[in-house]
């Protein structure tokens, strides 16, 4: 097939330009080569390469490649890409694409640094050869359709006629034949119109091999004898040989035998005079072909066993199982049937290796991307975890910058939270500064008062009065010693609250005592000060009447909670027993009245008892806060 | 019982007058002064050994300032009197040898108990 190939896009390439060849081009030759090293020299073994390389390619190539080793002796740059990209077609005619694209790809270099996009395009033209051959047709587009770019940039119609014959060319070998047909036919109206009757003759040629696939038999005669008949005007024999042989094709294809067999021989002729081996040995191959086909199996093999053996050098495979078919036919049509047998076996053994390789090859191929799926599979899921793990990250991320946001926000409300409390203490602050400083105030009033009256009773009645606001100021007092601003500890407070009265009454010497039976116990500050007050009072009444005539004696306050929860008070003294009655039949009616009234907001009752031994006061409360 | 010169410094004037009867009522002599400024003029002139300042909590421990100077340069003891609670003092006045602290309010009893120990 790339062997079919390389010979279709042979028929465009092949130079035109050489005319004589023979004894005189020898000559000439041979004076060049002893030639001193200059690059005279190297044009003349350029020119010389050309010449040859019309009929001749291997001669021809060889003159490019000496023409290339005396430009590089003399490092003349400016021949270089040309020289390159001649050895390059050389090295792609004989069937070494590699070297052939290493050698364009350092004229595209020489080309692109000498600033010459016109041959750079025309270097792709020669990749598309390469790739086609190599059966790479995408790649071949590639460079078809930067060739075209090129040139419709230049402007250059012939060019971008060449350029559409490629893409007719590159869809032909991918059997899109009625795009392909197009594509000719744009390339053929542009050559006809401009006259370029060496392109004609080529891209003829293609309209008839795309007509006969499009099964248009009678169009592609016409395209092929037109074509022919404008090559038979040029000087290149092969390119005559070339549509020869696609007529004869097309004959053949239409039953028409011997007029396909007359035109393989005219080709026959003409490759083995141009020693373009390959081609003879495909027209041998038609030849025998065609002799078998018209049942004149003995003309067939001579033709068919040469180019068996030849092909078998060659190792060209496919066409020796072709051979070796045709031979089988040929030895079968003479009687032969032991050879018949032979070949046909060595055709039957052929095909299926090449078969079992090509299914080998299916099956490597076929595993290839059953691996290529998993792998794709694999990275897709791959794939999916790292994008998952990015979106984790972002996620993430943007969790982050989001709490970030909501700490930084957090942290502004904090301060201005911190800001208002500490405002707010401030203010609490001042203000518990203030009702201490005016309770000290009222304090010192009454006292200051209580100096300038004289009156016992109006006396009496300012110093209780400091007496209450001095039992109040203790709680505040009290209350603020501590870290809890609503509770006052009780025990302290009471045994402060009894100095003080022990005091202000001017009790000397211990002869009145007090004994406290408080448990130990924190009490909000709306209880503690009406219970202060209370047991103000009822001090107050025991000092006033139950020790007269500095009779000595003993105050007991009890203040715990009972079993029932209640908050009980005992105020007792071993007095007279005049407190209980001055309490009770009004002799400080306003202390009593206080006492009842105080008691009564704390859910309890005053119980006045008198004893033998004094008086006592009991009241529960049941009304009352714990701290 | 000895004597002593006493400067007060109380911005309240009730309070002052409370304190002055209790301080005359025990003989002492009582010189009074209204802002620091005179604090310190009637320091010099009179060298008195105690004073009893007011320490106003709202003006950022002005008083204890005060105290500390006159305990420095006088060689003074300071009775300190203050409506605010010992959490919220921006110092300890345990740390400075010779100042006591009165809270209020206080009973007659405390104020006497007070100046009784400070003067002692």
């Amino acid at each position: 097939m790339r062997t079919l190939r390389f010979i279709a896009f042979l028929l465009w390439w092949w130079p035109l330009c050489g005319t004589a060849q023979g004894p005189a081009l020898d000559e000439r030759a041979a004076r060049a080569e002893n030639l001193p090293n200059d690059t005279a020299k190297v044009r003349q073994l350029f020119e010389l390469a050309q010449e040859y390389n019309l009929n001749d390619m291997q001669t021809g190539h060889r003159y490019f490649q000496k023409a290339y080793a005396v430009a590089k002796a003399l490092k003349a740059a400016d021949w270089y890409p040309d020289i390159e990209l001649a050895i390059g077609r050389g090295k792609a005619n004989l069937n070494y694409p590699d070297s052939a694209l290493y050698y364009f790809n350092l004229a595209t270099e020489g080309y692109q640094k000498q600033n010459r996009p016109a041959d750079v395009a025309n270097v792709y033209t020669k990749y598309r050869w390469v790739y086609n051959y190599l059966g790479e047709l995408e790649k071949a587009n590639e460079y078809t359709f930067k060739a075209l770019e090129v040139y419709e940039q230049l402007d250059d119609e012939e060019r971008i006629a060449q350029a559409y014959y490629y893409i007719a060319d590159n869809l032909y070998h991918q059997t899109k034949w009625q795009e392909a047909l197009q594509y000719a036919l744009k390339a053929y109206a542009i050559q006809k119109k401009r006259k370029l009757q060496e392109d004609c003759g080529a891209t003829l040629q293609m309209l008839g091999d795309i007509s006969l696939q499009l099964q248009n038999y009678e169009q592609a005669l016409a395209y092929h004898e037109e074509g022919l008949a404008i090559r038979r005007q040029l000087p290149s024999q092969i390119d005559i040989g070339m549509s020869l042989n696609s007529k004869g094709n097309l004959f053949k294809f239409m039953k028409r035998y011997p007029e396909a067999l007359l035109d393989y021989l005219e080709a026959l002729k003409i490759a083995r005079a141009s020693g373009f081996s390959d081609f003879e040995l495909a027209c041998m191959h038609n030849i025998g072909h065609v002799y078998n086909l018209l049942g004149d199996y003995d003309k067939a093999l001579p033709y068919l066993l040469i180019q068996y053996n030849l092909y078998g050098k060659t190792q060209k495979r496919e066409r020796v199982v072709e051979s070796m078919m045709l031979l089988a036919e040929a030895y079968a049509g003479i009687g032969r049937h032991d050879s018949a047998y032979y070949f046909q076996k060595l055709h039957t053994g052929l095909r299926d290796s090449i078969l079992n390789e090509s299914n080998i090859l299916q099956m490597s191929e076929l595993q290839t991307k059953y691996e290529t799926a998993q792998r794709e599979a694999k990275i897709a899921v791959q794939n999916a975890q790292l994008k998952r793990a990015d979106t984790r990250f972002w996620a993430v991320v943007i969790g982050l910058g989001a709490a970030l946001l909501l700490g930084g926000a957090l942290y502004r409300l904090t301060l201005q939270l911190r800001k208002h409390n500490r405002e707010k203490e401030f203010l609490v602050k001042e203000i518990h500064h203030r009702v201490k400083n005016n309770l000290q105030v009222l304090s010192s009033l009454l006292y200051l008062q209580s100096r300038h009256i004289k009156d016992d009773a109006a006396l009496d009645a300012v110093r209780e009065g400091q007496s209450r606001v001095e039992a109040m100021g203790l709680i505040h007092q009290k209350l603020y010693m501590g870290d809890n601003l609503a509770a006052v500890e009780m025990r302290d407070y009471l045994y402060q609250l009894g100095d003080s009265l022990l005091n202000s009454f001017g009790v000397e010497n211990g002869r009145v005592k007090i004994i406290y039976h408080v448990e130990p116990m924190h009490l909000d500050v709306d209880t503690a000060i009406p219970l202060g007050l209370i047991i103000n009072e009822l001090v107050t009444n025991s000092l006033k009447y139950a020790f007269p005539d500095n009779r000595a004696g003993i105050i007991e306050i009890s203040l715990r909670r009972n079993d029932a929860g209640k908050l009980h008070l005992n105020v007792t003294d071993n007095g007279t027993g005049a407190a209980a009655t001055a309490f009770m039949e009004g002799g400080t009616s306003f202390g009593s009245s206080l006492v009842e009234i105080l008691s009564k907001k704390l859910g309890g009752a005053p119980q006045i008892l008198t004893t033998a031994e004094g008086y006592a006061t009991n009241i529960e409360f049941s009304n009352f806060k714990l701290a | 019982m000895k004597y002593h010169t006493i400067l007060l410094y109380e911005d309240e004037p009730v309070v002052t007058l409370h304190l002055q009867h209790e301080l005359e009522a025990g003989g002492h002599k009582v010189l009074f002064a209204s802002d620091r400024q005179e604090v310190m003029s009637l320091c010099m002139k009179y060298l008195p050994e105690f004073a009893i300042v007011n320490f106003r909590e709202t003006c950022s421990g002005d008083g204890m300032e005060l105290a500390k100077t006159l305990r420095v340069r006088f060689f003074m003891r300071v009775l300190l009197i203050t409506g605010a609670r010992p959490q919220d003092l921006e110092e300890s006045p345990d740390h400075y040898a010779g100042q006591l602290v009165l809270h209020k309010p206080c009973t007659t009893l405390q104020l006497r108990q007070a100046i009784a120990g400070f003067l002692s």
